[in-house]
């Protein structure tokens, strides 16, 4: 369900960013903000190269990323923000293009199990804490001897007292 | 006394260590072999539905009875450029028989494939694969890439370089002689 909101959050704003493609290539004013290389730079910091392995899209000489940083250059001067950008990269294109694993096994195993095994621990240390807590609790009320059953045992308890 | 919080501790703590190494084992082995996976070659055609440039869906269900003719492509890619004219060719030669042809764009953005298509005269489907899924059912490594399907829906042939009408005509020739019986 929520896989299905997310990748419907996505479509729009892919959609939505696609729908200023018309205005763009029209010369429309709302798509004439200044971008800097910097911008753009910064942007594509996060994003990857979609032919090579792990190469940031910022510093990748290949048409792929030449044609790809243009994008990014399009969407900013439309008034895109840099999450913007990264949302239709990855409605458009794919995980690929923020560098998260596109196998789904692997994807579960570099991003989701991290986070379970965190909040486990999580548990683990808040379970020992609050026994630890519970414990010197206990420890900390003074407690009753219980009678004893023994009767010789009780007169020497009782002689001790007496003594001392 | 004291015995009784540690014996509650252990039946936590120890399939916690053993479930963790597990796991990763696990997991990590899982993706090895998936990584090992090679492309698909044969077997059925994942299905996909597709939107198309101009505005239609295609769909390869919707496809069984015909060759189709499977091809991943991107402006951005050099030899996709010089198989263009080939495959307007293949396209020219048999559609108007049982043969279906569809080019999926291949993490492209659409003012650069629109201006690709428009170059070559393109007129056979095509569309781009948002979020690359149909790339990920086929196992695509790069582009151009090519399947041809027959007319039960399995993978005949892969080419995994630019191709040529001389190399596709024959080929599918032979698959449209097929009876599309299972």
């Amino acid at each position: 369900m929520r896989d299905i909101v997310r990748r419907a959050f996505w479509l729009a704003i892919g959609c939505l960013l696609l729908s200023a493609a018309p205005a763009l290539a029209q010369g429309d004013p709302a798509c004439a903000q200044p971008v800097t290389d910097d911008d753009v730079n910064r942007v594509s910091r996060g994003l990857y190269c979609p032919v090579c392995e792990n190469v940031p899209l910022e510093v990748c000489p290949t048409e792929a990323c030449v044609r790809w940083r243009e994008q990014v250059r399009d969407l900013l001067a439309c008034g895109a923000s840099d999450q913007e950008v990264r949302e239709y990269f990855v409605a458009r294109f794919g995980q690929v293009a923020v560098g998260t694993p596109t196998d789904p096994t692997l994807q579960f195993f570099t991003m989701t199990l991290p986070l379970l095994l965190i909040g486990a621990l999580g548990i683990l240390i808040a379970l020992t804490l609050w026994r630890w807590r519970t414990q010197g609790a206990e420890s900390a009320v003074p407690s009753e001897l219980p009678k004893p059953d023994d009767p010789y045992r009780a007169a020497i308890e009782r002689e001790l007292d007496e003594r001392f | 006394m004291s015995d009784l919080p540690r014996q509650g501790r252990r039946p936590l703590l120890v399939p916690m260590l053993l479930l963790v190494p597990t796991l990763l084992v696990v997991g990590l082995g899982v993706i090895l072999w998936r990584g090992d996976q090679a492309q698909l070659s044969s077997g059925v055609a994942p299905n996909f539905r597709l939107a198309l440039y101009d505005g239609g869906t295609f769909d390869l269900s919707e496809q069984r009875g015909k060759v189709v003719l499977i091809n991943f492509w991107a402006s951005w890619c050099g030899p996709c450029r010089s198989e263009a004219a080939e495959l307007n060719a293949v396209w020219d030669t048999f559609r108007d028989r049982d043969f279906a042809m569809i080019g999926i764009g291949y993490l492209d953005n659409e003012r650069d494939a629109r201006a690709f298509l428009a170059e070559f005269g393109v007129e056979y489907p095509t569309g781009h694969d948002d979020g690359s899924r149909i790339a990920r059912a086929y196992r695509i490594r790069g582009v151009p890439e090519t399947f041809i399907v027959d007319r039960r829906g399995q993978i005949a042939h892969v080419i995994i370089a630019p191709t040529t009408i001389s190399v596709l005509r024959p080929l599918i020739e032979a698959l449209l002689a097929e009876d599309g019986q299972p």
